[in-house]
């Protein structure tokens, strides 16, 4: 988190995902806008299931189509992704897009060596010879912070523990110096202290090269460290983004405010934990007009059941999609 | 937790010890080497000693690996004790047969992190419910149905859901099934093993209220488990942090959270993301060296002197002893004397 050169790399309009399933369609992302530019940290959070790894996939291509149906316009330089060849996907993801998932040990091949998988991208995309490969894949090992890196090139993953194993990945996402990583709950499955020396590691590489980083998680506290901006998503739509200062100081949306309230604060035992009552809806029967009305504290009328309320200024830095302000905490606590 | 009096009445044996745990360890026999021919003996738990009050919520933390679940299970008698004592109300769980057991078994439970894994997916929610009850023959013929009313409930289900299955409810009425069927029985003391890591941050919430509720109305004793130290401190009363097999430090939540002893509790504090983006960006994280180290072989000494910021000569040859430094007992050589034991219920 820190200034940022300012220079577009991304810009996401309307995008949306549907899926056919037997049960009906499911609107899993229902038409999101945002914009990421170089060196910024962009974090995407929200609750499981409310469209954050799908609409990410849908960025650079990942959504199987059919079932899956992707609409909307994702410009990347001069093209727009969304109608992109699978070949120029697949040369976007291997030169300019990296992604890093959650759980390092099923997106590393078991059978092949650190070194091997490594290399392999380098040499298809940047077309390295096998000195020139395994030197640069010595030099991104060391940059992740694996110990003696030309002693493990020849290690398979199971032989590194979890951190290690995210770490590869990062050096993998790395090896051809992406413009944006998409990082998706990469630390989710990892202990604090791990957790704590991976956002530490992005943050300083993002720096380092000034490549723009979308953080996707649900958890609020790293991203109360690492972001330069928020999306809050619910039911496949951002319900409200700001700057991480703005979004935290004076949230405005009712489930933003819900979801800050929920959370046990470190050092702040004594406070009774607010809740959101109630789930969220499932992508095949959406509610009509605002998708969070049947949990919401704010309900007023007809007005929210019926009409989808739309991204607006609130004047104070923050963009909103409700049409009733939740108060400030301090006032909606009683 | 507005409310005063019914809290003290939860807790009214606050000082009376429920649970006696003395140098308890569980080892477990592993093959390992290239042929898989070497026995060798992985350290899960290796010589806990503490006590739980009546009453009391203990946190146990502790990242993943290091024994917190292996503890929960032998304390309740289902993982066997390879050394060491468990004295529960007066009478020994270790050591004891599992038939001899029953009786004290009816009076302790345990809730689970996977609300998927621990309902039997044939059988009806009420069904599960009802089992505990069965296996230990409690509420016979027609009141059983209305015991597994009055726990649905309890726990904020409509007894109307009885007759479904665990595929048609979310994660956290899920596990509020695992805690009627936890608490059917009406046991005194609950070990809750990561209940709500599973769990959406909107539904944890939910969880832990509803959890803090049944203590205050049941006079419940719990065992809290959790790697995620904010909920710990939320809902505890007392935290012992584990590392390796081993209590490093054990002290009342607040003090933990605001004066922490051991170097590992340090890291693991600065470690914790506060949501909270001022306070976030100027803390300063104390970032461990390294990996865990493998509790088949754990370090010689002091077994987090590995990837201590604060080691010095004695850590690698002595083994340091939980010592009393103000109100924390802390096993570290900063802390006390080098090599004194100290009697850790004597706090
Ligand atoms: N192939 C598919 N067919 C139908 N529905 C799908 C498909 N893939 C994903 N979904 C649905 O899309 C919704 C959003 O999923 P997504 O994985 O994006 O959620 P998420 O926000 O990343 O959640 P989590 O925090 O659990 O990772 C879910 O309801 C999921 O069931
Ligand atoms: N039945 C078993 N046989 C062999 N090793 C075991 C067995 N059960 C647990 N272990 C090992 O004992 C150690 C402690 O495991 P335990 O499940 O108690 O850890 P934990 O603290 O609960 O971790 P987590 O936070 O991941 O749940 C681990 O190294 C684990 O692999
Ligand atoms: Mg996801
Ligand atoms: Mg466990």
């Amino acid at each position: 988190m820190t200034g940022h050169n300012g220079q577009r790399v991304l810009e996401v309009h309307d995008l949306q995902v549907r899926f056919g399933t037997r049960r009906g369609a499911a609107h899993v992302v229902n038409g999101i806008s945002y914009t990421l530019d170089a060196g910024e940290t962009l974090a995407i959070v929200g609750e499981s299931g409310s469209g954050k790894s799908v609409s990410s996939l849908a960025l650079i291509g990942l959504v199987p189509q059919p079932p899956g149906r992707v609409t909307g316009t994702v410009r990347f330089g001069e093209r727009n992704l969304v109608t992109c060849s699978s070949e120029e996907l697949r040369h976007v993801r291997g030169n300019d897009i990296a992604m890093i998932f959650q759980d390092p040990m099923t997106s590393l091949n078991p059978v092949l060596t650190i070194g091997r998988q490594l290399t392999e991208g380098m040499q298809l995309h940047l077309q390295l010879d096998d000195r020139a490969a395994r030197r640069r894949a010595i030099e991104l090992l060391d940059r992740v912070g694996i110990p003696s890196p030309d002693r493990r090139l020849g290690d398979y993953p199971h032989q590194f523990s979890g951190g290690m194993r995210q770490r590869v990945m990062i050096a993998i996402g790395l090896a051809c110096d992406p413009v944006v990583l998409i990082a998706d709950e990469p630390t989710t499955a990892l202990d604090v202290t791990t957790q704590a020396q991976i956002v530490e590691l992005v943050d300083d590489l993002r720096r380092d090269t000034g490549m723009g980083v979308i953080w996707i998680t649900h958890d609020l506290g790293v991203v109360a460290g690492i972001a330069d901006r928020v999306a809050v998503m619910y039911a496949g739509q951002i319900v409200e983004t700001a700057q991480v200062d703005a979004l935290y100081e004076h949230p405005r949306h009712p489930y933003t405010q819900g979801l800050l309230g929920s959370l046990p604060v470190l050092g702040q035992p004594e406070r009774e934990l607010a809740t959101i009552p109630g789930l969220p809806p499932d992508p095949v029967h959406l509610p009509s007009g605002c998708p969070f009305w049947p949990r919401c504290p704010q309900r007023l009328d007809e007005r929210c059941e019926t009409e989808r309320p739309q991204l607006r200024d609130t004047g104070e830095g923050n963009l909103v999609a409700t049409f009733y302000e939740a108060k400030p905490a301090s006032e909606a606590v009683s | 937790m507005s409310d005063v009096s019914s809290v003290s009445a939860g807790r009214r044996d606050a000082n009376k010890v429920l649970l006696e745990v003395d140098d308890l360890a569980v080892w477990f026999p592993v093959k390992s080497g290239p042929l898989r021919r070497e026995k060798e003996q992985l350290r899960a738990v290796d010589g806990l000693t503490f006590e739980v009050r009546s009453g009391e919520t203990l946190g146990l933390v502790g990242e993943s690996g290091c024994g917190k679940s292996t503890t929960g299970m032998a304390l309740l008698g289902l993982e066997k004790a390879t050394r060491g004592r468990v004295v529960f109300d007066g009478r020994e769980v270790t050591g004891t047969s599992r038939r001899q057991l029953r009786p004290l078994r009816r009076r302790m439970a345990m809730i689970f992190q996977d609300p998927y894994g621990s309902l039997n997916p044939r059988r009806t929610i009420g069904e599960s419910v009802a089992e505990p009850l069965a296996i230990h023959g409690l509420y016979k013929g027609g009141q059983r149905a209305g015991r597994v009313a009055e726990l649905l409930r309890l726990v904020g289900l409509s007894p109307d859901y009885r007759n479904r299955y665990p595929h048609e409810f979310s994660g956290g009425q899920r596990q509020r099934v695992g805690i009627a069927r936890a608490l059917a029985t009406e046991p005194d003391f609950v070990v809750c093993d990561e209940p709500i890591a599973s769990l959406d941050v909107s539904i944890q919430a939910q969880i832990l209220n509803l959890l803090d509720r049944l203590q205050r109305e049941l006079g419940l004793t719990y065992l809290f488990i959790a790697h995620d130290l904010s909920a710990v401190q939320h809902i505890a009363d007392r935290i012992a942090v584990m590392y390796l097999g081993r209590i490093v430090e054990l002290a009342d939540a607040k003090g933990l959270g605001e004066d922490p002893k051991h170097p590992y509790t340090r890291a693991l504090l600065s470690a914790v993301p506060l949501p909270d983006p001022k306070r976030e960006r100027q803390r300063k994280r104390i970032l461990l060296e390294g990996d865990l180290p493998s509790p088949l072989n754990p370090p010689t000494g002091c077994n987090f002197r590995t990837r201590c910021p604060d080691r010095f000569e004695p850590c690698p040859e002595i083994d340091p002893t939980l010592q009393k430094a103000d109100d924390h007992l802390v096993a570290c050589h900063l802390h006390g004397v080098v090599g004194e034991p100290v009697d850790a219920s004597a706090e």
